[in-house]
């Protein structure tokens, strides 16, 4: 056990210390700042929507309700991202086979990455389960042994889903060839998220204003959906219980049930993990090759000439589509959002009728005006050109010592840029057909001169964007050399 | 074919990492640069592929001066940095074809060539797979495959037999062996003595930034009549 506590320690050092470490340009004090206002204003929200359930509630005498809401969503969402980290964390991390050869116990090497599981979701807790905490603490007037209780079950919450979904990777990994592949599993892994973030956001929105009372008092009966999520985590409706029951003496018998089922959960995973994890370790790799010879028409075929520039553009699409990182942030942003726009249009029916209403009532210029400006927007909204320079990353010096003048390396970055965001244009197009804003405009001839001076809009913002990541650069660099030469010279 | 004349390159104005050094490299000559770590080695390659700029001095490839001339400098040079991991999303023919573009090779000439690096290397059945999915020899190995699509003149290459098996080893040696004696030039860094020693025409030990010896390797042996070993750990020692 204190192996598990030094390895656990360690781990979370060395993680914290990395991320450190990536922060190339010195320490960025915007970075901690604007995650803190993002989860802030999220937490916030949570409240807020936790106070309006609980006071809709307390009419009908079952403002209780919300706390085994809270557990459940909070169970899921860890169960969802826990899947991913178990993934990543026990099997696919860098560390992993330096931890192989150390004399360890799978179980002591399982035992110490979860501890390090379990910290990060007190994250994903921290803004979906303590708000609703907190208000309910404040609104049902609790006293310190609520606050104790609280404190005890925010610590060991995450242990059962995390437990489950560490068993289910654990199984998967033992028996199938899923998840063997880290650069495939990372590409979905990351496709998931941001889909489970965008419906997340979706039902959040859409749920917060609109249940009535009885609706959410129903969520309480044994058939609801609530009472199902609970069933599927054993022992969660213990917790809850034992928050409600707080003053209670079969409060405190709860707490200790839900203690026990967590500590039943992380005995049933590390006995399963001393069997399955080193099996289920066999076989993972960066990603896989057929190593299939090519004919000589094939090879014929892929390595005729083009022209430099077009190869160039060739390569950074295919960089861009296949590197996971840049492939969320740059292509799948650029092509997203439109996407959102048109779920929250139709998902909320009301807003839809009043768009295009807004829109009916348009004159042509008005209506010219507002997509024009939509259009520039989806082309510079994009983080291609931004990130043209700084995507090179490591492999910088390449651009410099290839016989391509740097300014046609960088056109052709632009030109990739233009392209990805024409794709966003399309979808836009789609977007404003529906709205009904393409009659509006086209009614108009001016429209014919305007949509090309969008696009020569959206290349000087693509190449005022690289100008920007240019200059940000250079003031990076200039104030890391005063930074370290103040250091130099101080001692 | 490659002259470097007085250069100097300063890390953040403090640290000197080449200080002041000149040398000739002779074509049809293969040309060992030796050093201990953090001796130079890598900064006065990336000087002479045009990847940093001198301080001060001037270096000449194939007679053109990197600063001036940069472009044709860049198409005389094949390079092959030290970290292979570069591109690895793309496929490994995707890479070749890619820098046959830039390099602006001929299509036919860039099958034979493909073809026959290939070959040599033991890599047909690894073009059509991601640069990801390949081992660290192998990554190597098609960095220097993409380096001498354009057939250049001047070799320049940064520890190229670190991970290498020894099939693949012997192959390198054997082409920088017949790139030199048809009159051109191979300029690589090792840190490996023994691989100097047998393969090197000439040699160039540096240390500390400092030119400690340049010329030829039996000069420097019957100069002294040591071992390479023994003769580079005093050289190095007080550098």
């Amino acid at each position: 056990m204190r192996k598990v506590l030094i390895l656990a320690r360690t781990l979370l050092k060395s993680s914290s210390s990395g991320a450190a470490a990536n922060q190339k340009q010195g320490r960025r004090w915007w970075v901690p700042l604007a995650l803190g206002i993002a989860f802030l204003s999220m937490g916030f929200s949570i409240g807020m929507m936790a106070l309006g359930i609980y006071e809709a509630l307390v009419p009908l005498g079952a403002q209780g309700v919300i706390m085994p809401l809270a557990m459940g969503a909070t169970s899921v969402v860890i169960f969802i991202f826990g899947v991913f980290y178990t993934v990543s964390v026990m099997y696919h991390a860098d560390d992993v086979p330096l931890l192989l050869a150390l004399p360890l116990r799978p179980w002591q090497i399982l035992g110490a990455k979860f501890l390090t599981l379990v910290v990060y979701e007190y994250i994903f807790e921290a803004f979906i389960l303590l708000p609703v905490l907190v208000v309910y603490g404040l609104q049902s007037g609790a006293g310190a042994v609520y606050i104790l209780y609280s404190a005890i079950l925010f610590a060991i919450l995450p242990v059962i889903a995390l437990s489950m979904a560490a068993v289910l990777v654990m199984i998967v990994m033992r028996f199938t060839s899923f998840g063997k592949n880290k650069q495939a599993f990372r590409f979905v892994g990351s496709i998931i998220a941001l889909v489970l973030a965008i419906g997340l956001n979706i039902v959040l929105q859409n749920t917060a204003g609109r249940m009535t009372p009885e609706q959410l008092a129903a969520l309480a009966d044994g058939s609801s959906m609530v009472s199902a999520v609970e069933r599927i985590f054993p022992g969660l409706p213990f917790a809850s219980q034992a928050l409600i029951g707080s003053n209670t003496l079969p409060g405190l018998w709860n707490l200790l049930l839900f203690v026990l089922c967590s500590a039943a959960a992380i005995a049933v995973f590390l006995g399963l993990g001393q069997l399955l994890y080193f099996k289920g370790l066999a076989g993972i790799t960066e990603a896989a090759g057929k190593r299939r010879l090519l004919s000589a028409e094939e090879l014929g075929k892929r390595t005729a000439g083009t022209s430099a520039t077009r190869s160039y553009i060739a390569k950074e699409l295919k960089m861009l589509t296949r590197s996971p990182i840049a492939f969320m942030n740059c292509v799948l942003m650029n092509l997203i959002w439109p996407v959102l726009v048109l779920i929250m249009l139709f998902t909320q029916d009301s807003s839809f009728a009043e768009v295009k209403d807004a829109v009916a009532g348009m004159d042509a210029g008005t209506a010219m005006a507002v997509l024009t400006g939509v259009a520039a927007f989806v082309s510079c909204a994009n983080a291609i050109t931004s990130t043209a320079v700084s995507r090179e990353g490591k492999q910088l010096y390449f651009m410099k010592y290839i016989p391509m003048p740097v300014q046609k390396q960088l056109m052709a970055k632009v030109y990739t840029g233009m392209l990805l965001s024409v794709m966003g244009i399309i979808i836009l197009v789609v977007l404003a057909l529906i709205m009904g804003f393409i009659p509006a405009v086209a009614s108009s001839p001016i429209w014919y001169g305007v949509a090309p001076m969008t696009v020569l809009g959206g290349t000087a913002i693509s190449m005022l964007e690289l100008f920007i990541a240019f200059l940000q650069a250079y003031i990076f660099a200039f104030l890391a050399a005063l930074f370290i030469g103040m250091n130099v010279h101080q001692h | 074919m490659i002259e470097i004349s007085n250069v100097t390159k300063t890390y953040g104005g403090r640290i000197r990492a080449v200080d002041n050094i000149s040398f000739t490299v002779e074509p049809g000559c293969i040309y060992g640069f030796l050093g201990p770590n953090g001796a130079g080695k890598t900064t006065t390659i990336k000087l002479v592929a045009g990847i940093i700029r001198p301080d001060s001095g001037t270096i000449r490839v194939c007679g053109y001066d990197t600063a001036r001339e940069a472009l044709a400098a860049k198409k005389s040079i094949g390079f092959v940095p030290d970290d292979p991991n570069a591109f690895l999303h793309l496929k490994g023919l995707e890479y070749l074809k890619f820098m046959g573009d830039i390099y602006e090779v001929d299509a036919k000439k860039r099958r034979e060539i493909i073809g026959s690096l290939a070959e040599r290397f033991d890599m047909t059945q690894a073009l059509g797979d991601k640069i990801q999915s390949y081992s660290h020899g192998m990554r190597q190995k098609i960095v220097i495959m993409g380096a001498l699509m354009h057939q250049p003149r001047v070799w320049l290459l940064d520890e190229p037999m670190t991970g290498l098996d020894p099939k693949s080893a012997f192959e390198l040696k054997s082409m920088m062996r017949e790139h030199a004696d048809a009159g051109s030039t191979v300029f690589f860094s090792t840190h490996v003595l023994e691989v100097a020693e047998k393969l090197c025409d000439s040699v160039a030990v540096i240390g500390a930034g400092r030119l400690l010896y340049s010329g030829s390797m039996d000069g420097l042996k019957s100069h002294r009549g040591e071992s390479l070993e023994k003769l580079f750990l005093e050289m190095t020692e007080n550098a």
